[in-house]
Order: C-alpha cells, then structure tokens, then sequence
C-alpha cells in the first residue's frame, strides 16, 4: 500500500474514525484503524466490536493494499505535521513509513487480516431523520443515560418508532429525559431499539451540514448512513423499563422560575454541598424558593433566595445539585417549570413553552433528606 | 433476643483497635470440639457419649462436630450424616444450635480479650492472640495460657487448647498437639525441637498438592522442610516454599489484627482464608456470597449505605490483588453487591490462574443516609426494589437475632457448593 494525501484532508478523515477507538481494551487489534488502498479510494475502519465506523476518502493511489496501524500514534504524529502532502506506505514487514517534507517516520502495524471484519448487515427497517432533529435528540438525552453496567439497557437511548412520532428517552434512574418528536415520517411497523450511547455521539460527530441521517434497523443491528461515513452498531439487547410507569400523573405543585437564575443559585451554593452528595435543599414557599446547602464536615454553609411563583403545600426538596444544573442547561425558554409532588417522588421539569412538534420531558428524583 | 443481651453483642463485635499489629509471640487458642461441648455443657447426661452435632443420621447435611468419644468412631466434621449413621448407630445426634454457639463464643472471645490486648478471633471457635507484652505479667506462656484455660472452663464449661509460637502458624500447630484441654508451649529458640518430627501436613495450608511436591522432594517432616535449602525450596515452591521455610523455623512475624471484621466509617467487610486452597470458582462464589451476607448484615444493623464495593483475592502464592468499583446507586442490597463482587472476582482471576488462598470483600463509601447532610439518592426503579428487599431482610435479621446466624442461609450458596461437589445435594 502507498499513497499520497494532504495532511489537513487525512487529518479530518481520520478524525471521523478515531473516536470509536476504545481507550482501554483487551485486544490489542482494536486500538487500532485499518487502512484499505484501492485505487484512489482510501478506506479507513475503527471498531470497538459494538460501535464500528468506515469512512472513504480521495488519495492519490500507488500500490493497493491494506494495513491496521495504532490510532494514538497516527492520530499524534498527523496533528502535528505541517500542512504539507504526505506518503504513506507499507512494507512487507507490516510497517507504516510516514513520509512528510524533509521528515520520516515508521511504525508497527498489524497485518489488515487480524482485523474485525465489518458485521454483515441485514436491515429490515428504515428511516431519515433531518440532522438538526437528531442533534437535538441526541444532545437533550445522551446526558442522562446511565454508566452502570449492572443495568445494561439503561446504557443506550431508547428510541421508539411509531407512525408520524418517535420518542427517545433515556435514564439512569435518577433522571429521566423523554422526547417526542411528532414531525416523524415514518410509517412503518411501530419498533423499539436501545442504541448504545457511543453510536448516536459518533453519528452526531459526523453528521456534515443539513444532510438526512439515514437509519437502518436489523435485527441486532443498526447501521447510519451520512455523507462522508457509514456506521454499524449492536443494538443493546434486554428490556427497556415501563418508563411511563414512572412519570407523575398528578404532581399538582407548579414551581417557576427564571431557568439562568436558578442555575446561576445553585452553582453558588453547591460550593458549599456535601462534595460527594452534592445536595442541595429547594425550600418551596409562595412565591419563594431558598435554596440551601451545608456541608457538615467542612463546617461550610450556603443560602440563597430568588423570586419564583409557586403554587403548592410549603415543603422541603433535596436534590443533587449536579442533576439540576444539567436539566437546567437542556431548557430554552426563559423560564423553568417544575411540576412536584411529594418530597420523594419524581419531580417534573419542562421548559415553560413547548416547542412546535416537540415534546419535551424530565424527571428528577430527590435525595431522602431523613 | 433479650436487649442487654444484643447490646453486648454490638459491644462485642465493635472492635477496640483496628490496626494489624506484629508480634513476636503468638498464643492459638482453639476451642475443644467446641458445639459437642456445648451440648454437653448444658445437657451433662451427654458426656461421656459419642455426640455428634449436625443433625440426625440419614438426614441431609453433614456433621459440624463430633466430640472425643465419637472421633473415635471415625467420625468427623464435615462427613456426610448418612456416613455418620453408619459408623456410630448408637451415637447421640443432635442439631445445631447456632445462636447458642455464638453466643458462648463472644463469652470465650470476651475473655481472651481480659488477657490480650490484640485478639484476632479466626472462626467462631479460635483466636489468634498477641501475647508479647503480657505474657510474662503471668509469669510465662506456660503459667499464662494455664491461667487463661482455668477460666475458660470456669466460668463457661467448656474446655479450650493454647499452643504458644513465635507466629500464627507455629502456634496453631501446637495448639493442635495437646488436646483437649492442654497446651503445648514452643520453645523460641528451638521450635524444631517440638515441631521437626510432625508430617509437613501437620502446617495450616499444606494441602495435598504441597504435600506432593515436598514429598518429590524427599521432604516428608517439618525438619526436613527446615533443613531444606533455601534456593532448592524457592526452585520447586517459590516464594511461598520460601516463606513456609522461614516459617515453621519461627524466623517471621505474623500480624494479629483484631477482629476479623474491619469496621471504620469508610469500609465493612470480612475476608476468609481457606483451610485448603481454592481453584474451584463456585467454591469461591459460595464463599464471596457468605462474605457479602456477612457484611450486608451489619451495613443494615448499623444502617449504613455504600457505593464501593472491593474485591480481594490472595493466591496460594501469597500475591494479593484488590479490584473495586465504584456503584451508580448507594446500596446495602446483598444481590447486587454479590454482583458485583462476582464480576470482579471474574475480571482477576480465572480457575486456569491456579488456586486461591483468601477471598475477601468490603463495600466502601459508607453513609448514613439522612446524616451528614447526606441523604439517599432516590431512584426511580431502584428504590421500589429496595423497599420490597428491605422488608425481607428486616425478618431475615430478625430471625437471625433470635435463632443464630444459620437458620436462614441463600440457596444459592449451597447450589454453588452442590455444584462444585463441596456438599452431596439440596431440595429445590
């Protein structure tokens, strides 16, 4: 293999992969991008054996043939060279001889053979989201889906297809996001999926402009069609919980206040939290929200009041103020609306406006104060 | 169970120290068949009568202990009943009183703790004690283990054996040489003088895979081990034929720590060490789930939540490994941290990586919730789960309290046993 390309178009190329690469992993292959030469068309395949990328670009092709090179090297030494044209070229010896200006560099590969084949992808459903939307559905509910591997399925978004409506929702059981976007155009069979996290970032990373992020389905599988890349994924197999069980049907105590006001309080007095609670306490009173954080080992206090309408029984709400801050960054109006109920259960926080096609949801539990 | 009787309980088990402390003089002091004597204790038309604690013959389960008189039937613990039954028809079978038996053994442990200022009770029924600050106050490890056996008979019936060395596994050694109610003190400069001729079978640890090795090796008493050339023993045993040598010539210090439980406000947990090592993974998991019950108990007895959960694992050539993680959810839930405990007992070790000689585990990042400005995070499916569970273990605790620690174990415990061939079969 050998061929020629600019540093800034293989740089951007190669950026479209290397996040797949998992940071830590047990088999040494997956740290690295497989590299395909044919023709003028170069290939390049990162994998982490759930989330896998291909990209294609334009070279100036010499020989064809192929190679698995490390990602961390690759990706270091290309950030740093000039914006110059630069050879690439494998030896017999699995070796990648970098070639730029007056420099040259050489690294061990892995022959392209030991590499992940692409999974073979049979898709049964298929649909087009304009990119704008799956930004935002991505961005509103990727914040929430949980890390604990103990609870699998909630490690994904969970999105439902239905004629003309698709929700996504995602949960890590302390907050809860629900989207739904009713300017949908699909109508097929209702389905549901669980896709991974990593998948939808990566799509949303790639995504180029206003182009349609083409979706297919498989039966395990999902693959995502954009411009300049395709992408596979596992669907992350199990049971999505009843997360309509768990939204309030009947919190009747409205609270709302100036969303930038409220973040602006409670990143002041969470200064003064518990450091690994983070708990801050919403002291509900008409027309009066305090909100109050103390941090018994340090000795350290905070309290603050801003005006708020609120309409309900004078009570006591802790929360870890880490949820709310990030609730509150995923409101657009002005305002915020909690919906609360009892000092236990959920409580609902929506912006104050909905937007037009949109519905848009989330949940926050408390902390048990006693 | 009576208040002020469960108040001394919780006095009892809260240890006073906490830091392992080396010491050059170690006593072992084993308990004589110590359920039969209990038994006997407060039903004396039993002495003298072969007794064998476990259950009736032909039952399930095994023989937890056979007092002198049935030994001599062949009888031992762990034997199948049935077997048992067999052996010794005429035998008198009783069940196991657990709660009785734990409560003479905070008594016995209560009593140690008189005479040492460092105990390490090492199973319900023996203590390793630091004894070198005080034994000479008594007039040596002779007239001090005879004085602390005296009470022991005394005030609670039943008899107790001492072996005294210059560590841990020399004294139990010789605690093991005088029995019952005896005493064997080493003399610290010539350990061999006492030991040298026993089986290298007699050293806690040396099981059938050591014992074949040294036997390879020409090896067959515990002088020839000692006698043994070092390089020769690091070659065939490595570092831990090294330290066994070193060993059983008292030439190493052991740590007592007192209690075997650790309770600070950062971590709870207990750890076990094998009598003989272990490759077999349910064998392991049974034991890592009777860990976490263990621990859980007392996370809910003191009320406390944690997010951590540490696993530890010590191999049969003493290398020790430590794997945690960290939990999304506070939790004293003994499921999950038996979960969790499973899949990183899984991510250290394999059965291939040879065999293990402790596991232990501890759930750190303690809190109380609701103190401290700390309270508990709800979760929205968490939390119905935990008050369901809780409801559950408030009567498992409760039955516990008033019947002993094994009236109620997980089944899943004896499956993993019945699997790995450890126990003959459970009803489903």
């Amino acid at each position: 293999m050998r061929f020629t390309v600019s540093q800034a178009d293989f740089q951007e190329a190669f950026g479209s992969v290397a996040p797949v690469v998992p940071s830590k992993t047990t088999l040494p292959i997956l740290s690295n991008v497989l590299m395909e030469l044919e023709g003028n068309t170069l290939r390049l395949v990162a994998t982490d054996l759930d989330v896998s990328i291909l990209t294609e670009m334009e070279v100036q092709g010499e020989r064809d043939g192929s190679l698995s090179v490390p990602a961390k090297k690759i990706g270091d030494i290309i950030r740093e060279l000039e914006e110059l044209d630069i050879t690439l070229e494998a030896d017999e010896g699995n070796r990648l001889q970098i070639i730029a200006g007056e420099g040259s560099y050489q690294l061990p590969g892995i022959s392209s053979e030991d590499f992940p084949s692409l999974p073979e992808f049979e898709g049964a459903i298929e649909f087009s989201i304009p990119a704008e939307t799956f930004d935002r559905l991505v961005q509103r509910t990727s914040f929430a889906v949980s890390r604990d591997e103990l609870r699998p399925a909630l490690t994904g978004v969970f999105l439902q297809l239905r004629p003309g409506e698709l929700r996504a929702v995602s949960t890590d059981g302390h907050r809860l996001v629900r989207i739904i976007d009713s300017h949908f155009t699909y109508s097929g069979e209702p389905r549901e999926l669980i896709v991974p996290v990593k998948a939808l970032e990566m799509v949303r990373k790639n995504i180029i402009g206003d182009e349609d992020v083409k979706l297919i389905v498989g039966s395990n599988q999902l693959m995502a069609k954009m411009k300049h890349a395709t992408l596979y994924s596992r669907l992350i197999e199990g049971k999505y919980p009843h997360y309509e069980n768990v939204i309030p049907k009947d919190n009747s105590d409205r609270l709302i206040v100036s969303a930038d006001q409220l973040a602006r309080v409670v990143k002041r007095t969470q200064i003064f939290a518990n450091p690994i609670s983070r708990q801050v306490v919403f002291h509900l009173e008409r027309d009066q929200l305090i909100i109050q954080a103390e941090d018994v080992e340090l000795g350290g206090k905070g309290k603050e009041s801003l005006p708020a309408t609120y309409t309900g029984e004078d009570k006591q709400i802790g929360y870890n103020s880490a949820y709310v801050l990030e609730l509150l960054k995923q409101i657009e109006t002005d305002e915020v609306l909690f919906e609360l109920g009892s000092t236990t259960a959920a409580g609902i926080v929506r912006p104050t406006e909905p937007r037009e096609g949109e519905d848009f949801l989330m949940l926050i539990m408390p902390v048990r104060l006693n | 169970m009576r208040p002020e009787l469960r108040q001394r309980l919780q006095d009892e088990v809260v240890p006073r120290e906490r830091k392992p402390q080396k010491t050059k003089l170690v006593a072992h002091a084993d308990m004589d068949a110590f359920f039969a004597s209990v038994e006997e204790r407060d039903n004396p038309a039993l002495r003298g009568k072969p007794v064998i604690v476990g259950g009736q013959p032909g039952t399930r389960g095994v023989v937890t202990t056979a007092n002198y008189e049935a030994r001599k039937y062949g009888i031992h613990a762990g034997m199948s009943l049935t077997k048992a039954g067999l052996l010794c028809p005429n035998g008198i079978y009783v069940r196991t009183h657990g709660g009785k038996y734990s409560w003479v053994s905070i008594q016995v442990m209560a009593i140690f703790r008189k005479y040492s200022p460092s105990v390490e009770p090492a199973s319900i029924d023996e203590a390793y004690l630091d004894i070198a600050s005080c034994a000479d106050r008594w007039g040596g490890p002779g007239r001090y283990a005879e004085t602390i056996r005296r009470e022991v008979r005394q005030t609670l019936g039943v008899t107790v054996s001492i072996g005294v060395g210059p560590n841990k596994i020399t004294a139990k050694i010789a605690s093991g040489l005088n029995k019952p109610d005896g005493q064997t003190i080493l003399p610290l400069d010539n350990v061999l003088s006492v030991l040298g001729p026993l089986s290298v079978r007699e050293i806690p640890g040396v099981g059938a895979s050591t014992e074949e090795v040294l036997s390879d090796m020409g090896i067959h008493t515990i002088r020839e081990l000692a006698d043994c050339p070092v390089r020769v023993m690091q070659n065939r045993l490595g570092k831990y034929g090294e330290a066994l040598r070193r060993i059983i010539r008292g030439e190493i210090e052991s740590e007592i720590t007192p209690l075997e439980e650790r309770v600070d406000d950062k971590s709870m947990g207990h750890e076990h060490t094998f009598h003989e090592d272990v490759q077999n993974r349910d064998t392991l998991l049974a034991r890592l789930l009777q860990l976490v019950d263990k621990a859980t108990r007392r996370m809910r007895r003191d009320k406390y939540v944690g997010t951590l959960v540490i696993l530890k694992l010590r191999s049969s050539q003493f290398r020790t490994r430590t794997h945690q993680r960290q939990l999304h959810h506070p939790t004293s839930d003994p499921f999950t941290i038996f979960r969790v405990g499973q899949s990183l007992l899984d991510e250290i070790w394999r059965e291939e990586d040879g065999s293990v000689r402790l596991i232990g585990v501890s759930v750190g990042h303690l809190f109380r919730p609701g103190e401290e400005c700390q309270g508990l995070q709800e979760d929205m499916f968490e939390t119905p789960k935990a008050e369901r569970l809780n409801g559950l273990f408030s009567a498992v605790d409760r039955l516990r309290d008033i019947y002993g620690e094994h009236v109620l174990e997980f089944a899943g415990g004896m499956e993993m046993l019945r699997r790995a061939g450890s126990i003959e079969s459970v009803k489903h």
